[in-house]
């Protein structure tokens, strides 16, 4: 026994040793095509919010895991949105700026959710948390509607010990892609099979690699806000070079140039817990062509004029600094939070 | 949990590392090794793990009772224990195909609308053979940590391996010694993750949406896809449970083989003792013998034989379908028992035309398998026959693209008759060799994570 497992472990371990590296060759030379691998999540302050196979932000706020649940007890303003808002508004700078002007901390947390997440899901969400006398800005951009995205409806169907679990499995996962991304590419059959149309294309097809890191969103424990969003062809997203003005009347795509409503529910919901209610519009390509409601609740308009984007739905970051410092001033002249700590 | 997720391997490995420190003291290590089990089904659903837990809680009683063997009271506690556990399965899993739903809940039908506990053919068929080996005294007592341990033991629980009391709880107990199983446990769970993962997955990726919409496919598609999927579910299935297999050598546990190349099989005979072969087992011990087999008439076994088939279909799911599969298998066994001459003068040229028609039977009998409805099903497989030669012979050319994920698969299938070639002294360093690069080929190979497909039976 004792030499079989002897010549077990020898030809496994040589057998391994040089498959590693013959793989590790090729990927070395390709590897330089693409950009550097980001430094590695400091699970502390930051989490890992969507990869390419959950969405993380979505069951951290369904469930408020890992103290999410008292983050958003404690805010006094909460942002409430799609991705626009998540990559449109800085919670943090808001904080900032909105503390200095009141001369007390205030706390603002991001609820921004991709997936064009319905504001539908979002009172789900705010209905098992303690949200009263805060100010909630919802932004109206809502494409769904009343019906959930697929994340929300795959999150809803976990319990809170399956809700970790999914966790981990992202994070997990993003752990391994981050270690092996260096030293081996990755085969990907399932998504190019389908495209095999002749006999001679099956080769390409089939063995048709990427790298081990995908896209992946990095948020902040304490605001909620987007850190980094990473794409393995082109790095940063929210920070590369060759974003491009925002069109206001570019029509972007046509699902996106609909879906501006506001959800009654959400606000009727809101209003009876000594809410405060603001909606916004955080721009993206072609936006002025869509029908802002009329009956949208204290408004606050933000101009598209000098904002960035980085694929045309998205705002890069510098843009949405500047995006920031607008709204912070239209609530500042609206006295909004001086009502709120009226109420109080 | 699935097994092939990153959230599982990492408590597999923190379990066992733990059962390593814990290894002198298999009384606490087998205790952890059920708490273990039981956060793995609660990881399914707390559903699935209270009927569990309550089900076996049950059967606990009697077990205790069976255990002081008193032969007359024995016998009818045997039989409505049996029958308990029948009709749990009955009213868990058929509840809906035999319109319980409508007779038992007249006033509003949807109301016990819950699904079909997970795991639940698996276990009661372990408490059926652990009660009838009690019976029979091929195991004398058995602890209560032995009992939870036996049912719950994580890497068997949810799609099997079947295996038998007399198997397992003679293992219970023992010192544990990491290094013993260390090498042939993880070449096992490499090679379950390898057929499961890069084969299986990548061949249903590119099948599963086709038997959707079958009407754009030409017969030599309906042949392809027909057996790519019996690639896929030998991936599946084969790959889950040499993964059990696997995770238990490695804890310490020996469990019995599930396939053995059933793609080689000559005949259906073989077929069925080569595939899901604790399965066939099973059936073969405690229904098939029980009915008469082979003592009574011949016509008393072959009608055995069907009965014997058609419930081993029915036991997939609670579908017409998987009754057909059963039935036809049923009556291609009877076929070959009739049938027992050989046809051609050479013993080569019989066994070639044994082989090719008894994989061309098992490969149409897949279509009842796999489509749930029996008329899309017999319609399916009649265009399987029916060839139109003014369309192109493929119409799909991607699929022979994923004969690349199926060579393997039938590699796969023909070692447990290479390996008796080879030289023992060779055998651990070949094994080591490809378990190194299935290794590499898992951690390289992307696929889009799917559940086990026996994990619904």
């Amino acid at each position: 026994m004792r030499k079989y497992n002897q010549l077990f472990w020898i030809s496994f371990g040589v057998s391994s040793l040089v498959v590693s590296t013959i793989l590790h060759a090729i990927w070395n030379h390709k590897l330089k095509n693409f950009p550097k691998r980001p430094e590695l999540i400091n699970f502390r302050t930051q989490y890992l919010g969507d990869d390419e196979n959950y969405s993380v932000t979505h069951i951290l706020y369904r469930y408020g895991l890992f103290g999410t649940d008292k983050t958003i007890n404690s805010a006094d303003l909460i942002l409430v949105g799609t991705s626009h808002l998540e990559f449109g508004i800085c919670a943090k700078q808001l904080e900032d700026t909105l503390s200095k002007e009141y001369g007390r901390e205030l706390r603002v947390f991001n609820l921004g959710m991709g997936g064009g997440e319905s504001t539908d899901f979002v009172k789900t969400i705010l209905s098992s948390k303690k949200v009263e006398n805060k100010v909630i800005i919802i932004d109206l951009h809502d494409p769904l509607g009343d019906s959930w995205s697929y994340l929300a409806n795959a999150t809803n169907n976990l319990n809170s010990f399956q809700a970790y679990i999914k966790i981990y499995n992202s994070w997990f996962d993003y752990f391994r892609d981050w270690c092996f991304d260096p030293i081996f590419p990755r085969f990907r059959p399932f998504m190019e099979i389908k495209n095999v149309s002749s006999i001679s294309d099956i080769n390409k097809k089939v063995f048709a690699y990427r790298r081990f890191l995908g896209y992946f969103s990095v948020r902040e424990w304490s605001s909620g806000d987007i850190v980094s969003y990473f794409g393995p062809t082109s790095g940063e997203l929210t920070k590369i070079k060759n974003a491009v003005p925002l069109s206001a009347f570019a029509k972007c795509l046509d699902g996106e140039n609909q879906g501006v409503r506001v959800n009654h529910r959400l606000e009727e919901f809101l209003l009876a817990s000594s809410n405060i209610v603001v909606t916004t519009l955080v721009p993206w390509d072609g936006y002025a062509l869509v029908n802002k409601p009329i009956d949208a609740t204290n408004f606050i308009f933000l101009p598209p004029e000098n904002l960035w984007t980085y694929d045309r739905l998205h705002l890069v970051d510098s843009s949405r600094s500047l995006n920031t410092k607008r709204l912070a001033a239209e609530l500042v002249k609206k006295q909004v939070l001086k009502d709120k700590s009226n109420q109080k | 949990m699935n097994f092939t997720e990153s959230a599982f391997l990492v408590f597999f490995v923190l379990t066992w590392f733990v059962s390593v420190i814990l290894k002198n003291h298999p009384s606490v290590r087998e205790w952890f090794l059920v708490g273990c089990s039981l956060f793995v089904i609660a990881s399914w659903g707390l559903y699935d793990c209270s009927i569990f837990l309550v089900i076996t809680g049950l059967n606990y009683c009697a077990v205790k009772f069976l255990c002081k063997g008193v032969p007359n009271k024995s016998k009818i506690l045997l039989s409505a224990v049996i029958l308990f556990n029948v009709l749990c399965l009955i009213f868990f899993k058929y509840r809906t195909f035999l319109g319980l739903n409508e007779k038992l809940f007249t006033s509003n039908p949807s109301i016990f609308s819950v699904g079909i506990p997970l795991a639940i053919s698996f276990y009661t068929f372990h408490l059926i053979s652990l009660m009838i080996d009690l019976y029979s005294g091929r195991i004398n007592n058995i602890s209560l940590r032995a009992y939870c341990f036996y049912l719950s033991f994580f890497p068997h629980v949810i799609a099997g391996p079947i295996i038998r009391a007399k198997q397992l709880l003679p293992q219970i107990g023992r010192v544990f010694s990491p290094y013993h199983g260390l090498a042939k446990g993880l070449h096992y769970f490499i090679t379950g993750f390898f057929l499961k993962v890069v084969l299986a997955d990548n061949i249903g990726i590119g099948i599963d949406d086709l038997w959707n919409s079958p009407s754009e496919l030409s017969g030599g598609d309906r042949w392809l896809l027909a057996f790519l999927f019996y690639c896929q579910i030998y991936g599946d299935f084969a790959g889950y449970s040499l993964m059990a297999i696997g995770m238990a050598r490695l804890l310490g546990y020996r469990f019995p083989a599930n396939f053995r190349g059933p793609m080689a099989a000559l005949t259906l005979r073989h077929f069925w003792q080569r595939w899901h072969i604790t399965l066939s087992q099973f059936l073969r011990d405690y229904l098939y013998i029980p009915l008469g087999g082979n003592r009574l008439s011949k016509s008393w076994a072959l009608c055995a034989v069907m009965g014997t088939m058609l419930i081993a279909g029915l036991w997939h799911g609670p579908s017409w379908s998987f009754v057909v599969w059963g039935g036809i298998h049923g009556l291609g066994i009877i076929a070959e028992r009739i049938i027992k001459k050989p046809v051609f003068r050479y013993a080569k040229v019989n066994s070639l035309v044994s082989l090719l028609l008894t994989q061309l039977f098992v490969t149409v009998s897949w279509v009842f398998f796999r489509i749930s409805n029996v008329d899309e099903a017999l319609h399916f497989a009649k265009r399987m026959f029916a060839m139109d030669f003014s369309k192109s012979f493929f119409m799909k050319p991607y699929l022979l693209g994923l004969l690349i994920f199926a060579i393997p698969i039938i590699i796969h299938n023909l070692v447990p008759f290479a390996i008796r070639k080879i030289k023992r002294s060779y055998i651990p360093g070949i094994l080591g060799t490809f378990t190194g690069m299935m290794l590499l080929a898992n951690i390289c190979i992307l696929t889009k994570k799917t559940v086990f497909i026996y994990f619904k039976f």
